[in-house]
């Protein structure tokens, strides 16, 4: 076994044999001693191998009676499978569920030690544990009344403070967070995102596909006691979702005969639906384009005659039958020639459900209808909505606004509320996109009288290239239904100067579409070192900027068609009239000498090579005599007149 | 788990239940001294008043005091013992360790109680005027074997109860067999030796005819006056031990699944 494998499972083979007849009594077993017992056999597993690398949280879906809880049971050693093995690198933590052992007759404090040590832990650990369980159980006042008396949440929370505390380097979870209010499941969260940060081998079963995909790495999906899929989370809760409706369809087979009628003087003969992406697909996301082709055959030569009356229609069904979205259109001359035809949708934002697709074919004439294939295909809409309501309409809960600031933030304690005050006096409402922010940032950011919205990423994903640039797009989504005359993107170690508002609310812009903010980048020196401290102001914190300016459209009036596309993009795609005012001043690279080390590793680590190697190279150099790219500093009056644009003509050519 | 902690969670486990075992009443413990002395209580005027077959021995009461709490103590524990697997199944569905520890948990529970019961024995064997000596030092041998004598048995309760429920039923008849098979309200001496050769065979009845002799310091019947068979029993409990032990692991296997 390699040595950051934590565990090895190969070809494990598991049968049940469940007896028609159980002999529990002698008697009944010594009757039919010389009979032929008769069972049947349940397969829990058939041929399962996969590996866990350490330090990876790897989930297992399925649905019930799959097998994966007969899997996880096999890890901890509770079954034995009949062929195959399993090998563990590692101490395992033995605990599949919570408050295994637990006694009711038992107070919560005996409990604790009785449960702790079923968990591995010794008297004298449970001893020096305990008021940090009881803590963060918060039971306190219940501790020493017997565990029958609490009800199934605080059993839980006991169970769950007790369990976090057994030291396993792989443990083993399944569906923990089944129970327990929404608070504590916060707190459970924070545990896990903990456990994942130490580097502890998890292996986890739930039902709950946000909480697999918030913290699982790899995900193994498990279909009739074989691995039907393993990979990339995301993926794999879709292969699920659709797995779903593969059998589904398979048990109404003999309805579809319900679902199409028309006499079939033209019949569809063919339809595939694609992804975005151009792959077949049955699973989508809201605000995704659906394309989709078919095929017809026109069996009936007179109806061709009849051409300039057919149509043909498009739609979406919910589960109950209400037709969702439906559009039509005339079937040309080309089309009879061609006998195929493509289209394009986009799926509103839906709730995550199925739906199903239809088709039809029919004379808008006479109402004949030659072929419908009424929700015959199926579809998964994966959405953010999962609350009531079927679609997500824009809705006006702010009178107009006229300027929608729009922030993307992670970890940005200290000058938060200095960037939200100074944004303030530019925009009218705030939107703040944070990215799985570890720290007290979303404390002030919900205080601020300005932010009407935050869009809370929870896991930060290390493609950062590309996620950021996604992100900005779900802001810019979300922002967009706000319906704003203007959207002023920015980040939030940038500080503006001008009178931007008055500006945006003259005649002087009425035929501006969008505005490029000159930025440029304030360095620490010598005599300017000293750290920004929460509190201070930003805006002309440092004496010093480099020359190099980038231009960069912050500010557009809202539409749309403006998106952020593909990746490594500040900026959002925009046609018309952008013209080139204002300065910014950015100070990414000037808060503290700490915080340029922190950007350092940070560009080092996640970003490609051309941009890991040159923040690799700046190091311990926050000191700045000249710029990073090796020309004199000025101050901030004179940069302006002395700028040297590098952007956006010379992008990515910037390095020295 | 740890493999040291099977100590801790048999200890924990051994707690439990006999916290368990007593809390809800008021008398708690006692309950457990009160219920071998009113037995006690009742055969001792039957054989004494009635049978009088108790008169021709020295410390009588105190003889078969001895008597039924060594016997109390093997009923109990064995019943203890073949119930752990099953009234803990709870527990083994969810989590991984040695099933042993369940049995040996069990027994050990019944061992505080004797332990408890045994100094209140002492106490009234001082009130008696009993003399101890050094050979009454014995007594924690002949525990020793005792307790791996049910050990021994208890594997194969447990591990056989798991399968076959009815083994519960066939227990407790075979322990009333086993209550006056073992010379425990009678003297030895009233049975034909042959008979009273082949009743010391058995490990339950020289365990307690020896501590009788070890304790009391008078001859009554033992293993000396049985000295060919002397090694028997202890032979017998030893072959229990290591026999029950293996069945039992090849059968914990599949305890998760059966249970």
């Amino acid at each position: 076994m390699e040595r950051n494998t934590a565990i090895k499972v190969e070809n494990l083979y598991k049968n049940f044999k469940i007896p028609h007849e159980k002999h529990t009594s002698l008697k009944s077993a010594t009757l039919n001693l010389f009979k032929r017992r008769k069972y049947s056999i349940h397969k829990a597993a058939e041929d399962i191998s996969f590996e866990v690398k350490k330090g990876e949280f790897f989930g297992i879906i399925g649905k019930n009676g799959c097998g994966k809880s007969t899997l996880l049971k096999m890890l901890a050693g509770i079954y034995v499978p009949d062929k195959g093995s399993i090998t563990v690198d590692g101490r395992l933590s033995p605990f599949l569920e919570l408050g295994v052992g637990f006694n009711p007759d038992l107070t919560a404090r005996d409990n604790i030690y009785l449960n702790g040590t079923i968990l591995g832990l010794t008297r004298k650990e449970i001893d020096e544990k305990i008021d940090e369980i009881i803590a963060f159980s918060e039971l306190e006042e219940f501790i020493d009344q017997k565990l029958k008396n609490f009800s199934s949440g605080m059993q839980v929370r006991l169970a769950f403070s007790v369990a976090i505390q057994a030291h396993a380097d792989i443990l083993l979870i399944d569906e923990v967070l089944a129970v327990g209010d929404a608070a504590f499941q916060q707190k459970c969260f924070n545990i896990f995102r903990d456990l994942k940060k130490k580097g502890k081998t998890i292996v986890f079963v739930s039902h709950g596909m946000d909480s697999i995909e918030e913290f699982c790495d790899r995900v193994m999906l498990i279909d009739e006691a074989k691995v039907a899929d393993i990979g990339e989370a995301k993926r794999v809760i879709y292969s699920y979702k659709t797995l779903d409706l593969k059998q589904k369809k398979s048990d109404k087979q003999e309805e579809i005969s319900d679902r199409r009628w028309g006499n079939k003087k033209i019949e569809i003969v063919s339809l595939s639906l694609q992804n975005e992406k151009g792959e077949e697909s049955k699973v989508f996301k809201t605000e995704s384009i659906i394309r989709g082709k078919f095929g017809f055959r026109v069996r009936d030569k007179k109806v061709a005659d009849a051409s300039r009356f057919c149509v043909v229609d498009i739609g979406l069904y919910d589960v109950r039958g209400n037709l969702t979205i439906n559009d039509q259109r005339r079937l040309n001359p080309e089309d009879f020639k061609k006998k195929e035809i493509e289209f394009a949708f986009e799926i509103p934002d839906l709730q995550e459900n199925k739906y199903y697709f239809s088709l039809s074919i029919r004379n808008a004439k006479n109402g004949e209808v030659y072929d419908e294939r009424n929700k015959e295909y199926e579809i998964y809409v994966a959405s953010r909505i999962t609350g009531l309501g079927l679609i997500s309409t824009p809705s006006f809960w702010y009178p107009k606004i006229n300027i929608l600031g729009m922030l993307r933030i992670r970890n940005e304690e200290e000058i938060i509320q200095d960037t939200l005050d100074h944004m303030s006096k530019f925009v009218d409402k705030i939107i703040v996109f944070d990215d799985a922010s570890t720290d007290k940032t979303l404390d002030i950011v919900y205080k601020h009288p300005r932010v009407i919205e935050v869009i809370e990423n929870k896991t930060w994903k290390q493609n950062r290239i590309q996620e950021e640039t996604a992100n900005r797009h779900q802001l810019l989504k979300r922002a967009q239904k706000f319906n704003p005359n203007w959207i002023f993107y920015a980040d939030a170690d940038e500080r503006f100067e001008g009178n931007i508002k008055e500006f945006l609310n003259s005649k002087e812009a009425e035929n501006v579409d969008a505005i490029r903010i000159r930025l440029f980048d304030a360095y620490m020196t010598k005599n300017d070192k000293a750290a920004y401290k929460k509190g201070q102001k930003l805006l002309g914190f440092r004496k010093f900027f480099g020359p190099e300016r980038r231009d960069i459209i912050m500010i557009w009036r809202n539409h749309p068609d403006v998106k952020y596309e593909g990746s490594d993009q500040r900026e959002p795609i925009i046609k018309g009239n952008v013209i080139t005012k204002f300065y910014c001043q950015h100070y990414g690279k000037s808060l503290s000498e700490k915080h340029w080390e922190e950007t350092c590793d940070y560009y080092a680590k996640y970003f490609p090579k051309h941009y890991s190697e040159k923040w690799k190279k700046r190091r311990g150099k926050a000191i700045h005599q000249e710029s990073d790219f090796g020309t004199p500093l000025y101050t901030w009056k004179e940069v302006k007149k002395n700028g040297i644009q590098i952007h956006p003509e010379l992008s990515g050519k910037e390095a020295k | 788990m740890v493999k040291n902690n099977y100590y801790n969670l048999i200890k924990e486990l051994a707690i439990t239940d006999f916290k368990i075992k007593y809390q809800e009443s008021i008398l708690g413990y006692v309950w457990s001294l009160v219920k071998p002395l009113a037995y006690f209580g009742v055969l001792y005027i039957v054989f004494t008043r009635i049978f009088k077959l108790g008169n021709s021995i020295p410390y009588y009461p105190i003889y078969l005091l001895l008597g039924v709490i060594l016997f109390g103590f093997w009923a109990d524990a064995t019943q203890m013992a073949m119930n752990s697997i099953v009234s803990r199944g709870e527990l083994i569905r969810k989590v991984y360790f040695p099933r042993i520890v369940l049995v040996i948990a069990s027994t050990i529970t019944s061992v505080i109680t004797l332990v408890l019961n045994l100094f209140v024995v002492f106490i009234l064997a001082i009130f008696a005027h009993v003399h101890f000596t050094w050979e009454s030092l014995w007594m924690i041998i002949l525990l020793f074997e005792f307790y791996i004598f049910i050990v021994g048995v208890s594997f194969y309760l447990a591990a056989l109860f798991v399968k076959f429920r009815d083994v519960g039923h066939i227990w407790e008849v075979t322990n009333q067999i086993f209550f006056y098979a073992t010379p425990i309200v009678y003297p030895l001496k009233i049975v034909p030796d042959r008979m009273g050769k082949i009743i010391m065979l058995s490990p339950l009845a020289q365990i307690i005819q020896d501590s009788r002799t070890v304790i009391l310091g008078f001859d009554a019947i033992s293993t000396r006056h049985y000295w060919s068979f002397y090694i028997m029993p202890q032979i017998l409990v030893a072959a229990l031990l290591v026999s029950g032990y293996f069945v039992f692991r090849k059968m914990a296997v599949k305890f998760a699944e059966e249970v």
